[in-house]
């Protein structure tokens, strides 16, 4: 990120830390005192997470200060400018890789056996970031059967290892 | 299908009744089995189920895979064995008083009857002052406890732990006594600050503070058993009982532990296992004499029995402290 | 005489390690730790995580070895990027790149990896012998910190690695430490067994576990930073030799000695780690040469500073896991969790229950900087093919073990969720400049700090005073206190105007 863009992430930061913080706060003066067990007042269980709560409260109130003193606020939020982050080759790749990732971790581990979510998964993100439309086709189907080929090795090697030689449970 | 898959089965069942061979279908895993130790590596539970794991591999014919998933009091561990297949491939393990509390401490709902156990061993736990401590014997402490409970720290491992048990126990036979409480992170930690001076005394596992009292850098006081016990290399150390007669010490008992449902023949198997292999295992009898453990390989009604005392005693021992979320009545454990 | 009986306990543990199955595992987990800290993207921290899912079945001396080998491989294989690529293989080399790219820009990129080799092995070598001396000294010492000390053990620890591991911007680190000692608080407490931010769920009974945080936190995330950024090229590859002059080495024999002293003294602050030991290092090898104009050109003294202090920094980072239980840095952090998983419990009491144990660790640094020593002058050739691996084709791989890898210690899908939750949130606190050290430490301190305070403050019935008059005590508090004092404006300016006062010679000077 750049200098500018992290000031503005600063102020968001902030805002969100005191909300965190006092929440904190909140919920840790709702914990129990436990009087009713005679216990050492000075050893509830909220004694910590409240005063973590005021630190991050100082810390976040001197990050938002400082942010819009640098100018922070003027977010200059506008469609054109999320348009552009959005279509920024770096963002594209990231966005990609984030629905990927969660999908293989979240929605296919657990609904098909291990060993194929792992292959699909693989398959997937090779063949989708070496995709080049601008190839001819044997290159095409090159990038394709190499993709593959690792998906297999990976998927094996990976669901072998982990059930014969370390006796895990596959989810 | 169904239908003819029993015929199927009843017609191999007469076959071999007719042949004369032994019990019909005999468990045979075909995978490793899965132990869960609800609590981390190298503490008190883990030991004592290691000392076992490869006498239950020989009687299995299987690997058996140890699985450490602390956190919760157990409760995580006991979770995951719950939520598991009950086909006998998942077991779950621990001090026996901590799955007969899991429903009194509100943490989770299942009680000691619900499963079939299979224990290995058991161990007392013993109260230790700090060598250079005023306290010179039980007496001294039970002094303590009346006269100046603020100056007398306990050591424990947190709640629940052996250690809490074993003095609210104590608590609840001196009339008038108090303690304060610090809790640390597991029993190693709290020997360690007893014999580093930062409390008086610990009342937690023998096994977790032999090498210190042999090492002369804890002083035993009593031992939580009906009788005195010898202790090698550290001389005699009195039962509570000398001073607070009415007490009735309870030791801990560590075992494994499968939900009832699991089919039959697993638990005829490990039956078998029990009798055959762990009774007479070496390991575990060398290991419980390094550790100061006592070998305890019961199983099933008989063992529920033999612990049902102790699991009374501790569901009764948090409803008096005040940590109970249920009362124990409610769950069928009648007042001691 | 108590060297001599140091000397002999090495040994010892030299021995133990002296078998084929032990010396197998040392070849592959330093091959694979310089591999690991070699490609760009994948960190000691890492490396060190994965690898602890993956040898936890393993007999806890030779898991640890592995664990230790891939550690100190990782952060001297990051130096071959830094030479090579013009970017840090792992933080650890971010110093390396000022001096070794533009030796490689000269055609002297042989020299360059053979000076990064010398510098690392010199550097690991004075580290392990402070390891070996002091560790033993300190374990005898450390009974003394009590629940009144581990309190400020704890703050100071994060609030010192905030302030070092984000020198220009203190407030972000301490943010960080103190997001990471919130996490900690999440789950059972261990003094009234009461449920913190549980939320009714049995899964956060037990907290978050570190190890799946940390495959997050640096795994998930590294996937998501190196996808992110456009791909690097290889600029060149070594024509000249890779094997140093001796000659060459010792004349800077003073340099090596300060960073070494240096980088292990940065390592033992916890929290503090292989970054910040060769940044400080680099900067007194400037401020003491005599080839000052050189630096950042291309300077062999430099790049042997930054590499002798990064190297320095692993066996500094162990004392503290070992004497104490508090990692000195962020792959200490893990290797310290990884203890704990086997069951080998490191603290106060190890030099009572197990001080064997100790000269194993310094054994197992020293087959690990052999090995890298080997390595380093012969892997040149694989480790370029290595290093011209696309992204596309790596990445799947290391998310796929951060996911198998974070499931298998415990063999919860809970933990997968963690992993993925810390992968996101550490992404996004990296892109705006948080430090990873501190959160980390705080993830670890988090539960001492608790405890600590609530129990001395039992013991103390209520009583604050202990936690500052007690020497120990005083000298940490006020050392958090002057960090944290000396990082706001005002007041340093107050310090520099009371300094002009007393030294007006000195005045004209500060006000600069």
């Amino acid at each position: 990120m750049k200098p500018d863009t992290i000031t503005k992430a600063d102020l968001i930061t902030g805002l969100v830390l005191l909300v965190f913080s006092l929440t904190l706060i909140e919920e840790a003066w709702r914990m129990p005192r436990l009087e009713q067990l005679g216990v050492h007042p000075s050893s509830v269980p909220g004694l910590v997470p409240g005063m973590l709560g005021v630190i991050l409260l100082i810390l976040g109130a001197v990050l938002t200060v400082r942010s819009v003193r640098r100018g922070g606020h003027h977010l200059g939020i506008t469609r054109e400018n999320t348009a552009r982050t959005f279509r920024q080759p770096g963002n594209l790749r990231l966005i990609v890789t984030l629905v990927l990732c969660i999908g293989y971790a979240a929605f296919m581990i657990g609904n098909m056996p291990y060993w194929l979510a792992t292959g699909i998964f693989t398959f997937l993100f090779i063949a989708l970031f070496e995709w080049n439309p601008g190839a001819d086709r044997r290159t095409r189907v090159r990038g394709l059967t190499l993709a593959a080929v690792i998906a297999v090795l990976v998927a094996g090697v990976v669901t072998w290892v982990f059930a014969n030689l370390f006796l895990v449970t596959l989810p | 299908m169904m239908k003819k898959l029993g015929l199927l089965a009843a017609l191999a069942a007469g076959a071999t009744l007719a042949i004369g061979a032994p019990a019909s279908a005999e468990w045979k895993p075909d995978k490793p089995i899965r132990i869960i130790v609800p609590w981390g590596a190298g503490g008190s539970t883990d030991q004592a189920i290691r000392a076992i794991a490869g006498d239950l591999e020989a009687g299995l014919g299987q690997k058996v895979v140890i699985v450490n998933q602390p956190g919760g009091g157990g409760a995580i561990g006991t979770q995951t064995v719950l939520d598991a297949p009950k086909d006998g491939y998942t077991w779950g393990s621990g001090a026996i008083h901590d799955l007969g509390t899991y429903a009194v401490r509100g943490s989770l709902n299942t009680q000691v009857k619900d499963w079939h156990i299979y224990l290995d061993s058991m161990n007392a736990t013993v109260i230790s002052v700090n060598p250079g401590s005023a306290i010179k014997d039980f007496g001294d402490f039970v002094t303590w406890m009346k006269t100046k409970p603020s100056d007398l720290s306990v050591a424990i491992a947190g709640i629940p732990s052996a250690g809490h048990t074993t003095i609210e126990a104590i608590k609840a036979h001196v009339e008038g006594g108090a303690y304060k409480s610090v809790a640390y992170d597991g029993g190693n930690p709290a020997v360690i600050s007893t014999v580093a001076g930062e409390t008086v005394s610990t009342p937690q596992l023998l096994s977790e503070q032999m090498e210190m009292i042999r090492g002369k850098k804890l002083r035993p006081i009593a031992v939580m058993a009906a009788e005195a016990v010898e202790l090698e290399g550290a001389g005699k150390v009195e039962s509570v009982k000398k001073w607070l007669p009415k007490l009735d010490p309870t030791p801990y008992y560590f075992g494994i532990w499968a939900p009832k449902g699991v089919p039959a023949d697993v638990v005829a198997k490990m039956n078998d296992v029990w009798e055959k292999n762990i009774k007479t295992s070496t390991a575990l009898k060398k290991w419980a004499s390094d550790k100061g453990q006592v070998v305890f390989p019961y199983y099933g009604e008989d063992a529920l029995k033999r612990v049902w005392p102790a699991i009374r005693a501790a569901a009764w021992g948090l409803h008096n402290s005040g940590q109970a979320k249920t009362n124990p009545a409610d769950l069928g454990f009648e007042k001691p | 005489m108590i060297l001599l009986e140091n000397l002999l306990s090495f040994l010892t543990a030299i021995g133990d390690f002296l078998t084929p199955t032990a010396l197998f595992h040392v070849a592959w987990s330093t091959g694979l730790g310089i591999i690991i800290g070699a490609l760009p993207g994948l960190t000691a921290t890492m490396g060190v995580a994965l690898m602890t899912t993956l040898t936890y079945k393993l007999a806890p001396d030779l898991a640890v070895l592995i664990l230790i080998c891939m550690y100190v491989g990782a952060i001297y294989g990051g130096s071959r990027t830094a030479i090579l690529l013009n970017i840090p293989g792992t933080p650890a080399n971010a110093a390396t790149t000022l001096d070794g790219n533009p030796l490689a820009r000269q055609g002297l990129a042989g020299k360059a990896m053979g000076i990064a080799t010398s510098g690392s092995v010199l550097g690991s070598i004075i580290g392990m012998f402070f390891l070996a001396t002091l560790a033993p000294l300190l374990g005898n010492y450390a009974l003394k910190f009590q629940s009144y000390e581990f309190f400020w053990l704890a703050i100071f620890g994060i609030v010192i690695s905030g302030h070092l591991t984000a020198l220009d911007d203190p407030l972000k680190g301490w943010i960080a430490g103190f997001l990471g000692l919130t996490v900690a608080m999440v789950g059972q407490e261990g003094i009234h067994a009461y449920q913190r931010f549980t939320y009714g769920t049995t899964e956060l009974l037990g907290g978050f576990a570190l190890i799946p945080a940390m495959v997050g936190a640096f795994g998930f995330a590294e996937v998501l930073t190196v996808m992110r950024n456009p791909a690097a090229e290889v600029i060149n590859a070594a024509r000249d030799s890779v094997i140093p002059k001796l000659g060459e080495v010792f004349r800077y024999w003073r340099t090596i000695i300060r960073s070494g002293i240096i980088g292990t003294g940065v390592g033992i602050i916890p929290g503090v780690g292989e970054d910040i030991g060769a940044w400080v290092s680099y900067a007194a090898a400037r401020r003491k040469s005599k080839e000052r104009h050189l630096f950042g050109k291309g300077s062999i003294e430099g790049l042997m500073a930054a590499e002798c202090g990064n190297n320095a920094a692993v066996p500094g980072a162990l004392i503290p896991v070992l004497t104490l239980a508090i990692p000195g840095s962020a792959p200490a952090a893990v290797l310290l969790a990884a203890m704990f998983i086997h069951g080998v419990r490191p603290g106060p009491m190890i030099m009572i229950e197990n001080p064997h144990f100790v000269y194993q660790v310094v054994a197992m640094v020293f087959f690990a900087t052999l090995a890298m020593l080997v390595f380093g002058l012969s892997m040149t050739r694989p480790l370029l093919k290595v290093l011209s691996v696309p992204r596309e084709r790596l990445m799947p791989i290391v998310f796929v073990l951060c996911v198998i890898g974070s499931y298998a210690i415990a063999e919860r899908p809970f933990d997968v969720g963690v992993m993925i939750a810390f992968g996101i949130g550490g992404y996004i606190l990296r892109e705006m400049k948080y430090p990873m050290a501190p959160l980390v430490l705080g993830i670890i301190l988090g539960d001492i700090l608790d405890k600590s305070l609530r129990r001395g403050l039992v013991l103390s019935d209520g009583d604050l005073t202990p936690f500052f008059t007690r020497p120990i005590c005083a000298v940490l508090f006020l050392i958090t206190l002057s960090s944290v004092l000396m990082s706001i404006p005002a007041f340093r300016r107050l310090v520099g105007r009371v300094v002009g006062a007393v030294l007006p010679g000195r005045a004209s000077r500060e006000g600069n």
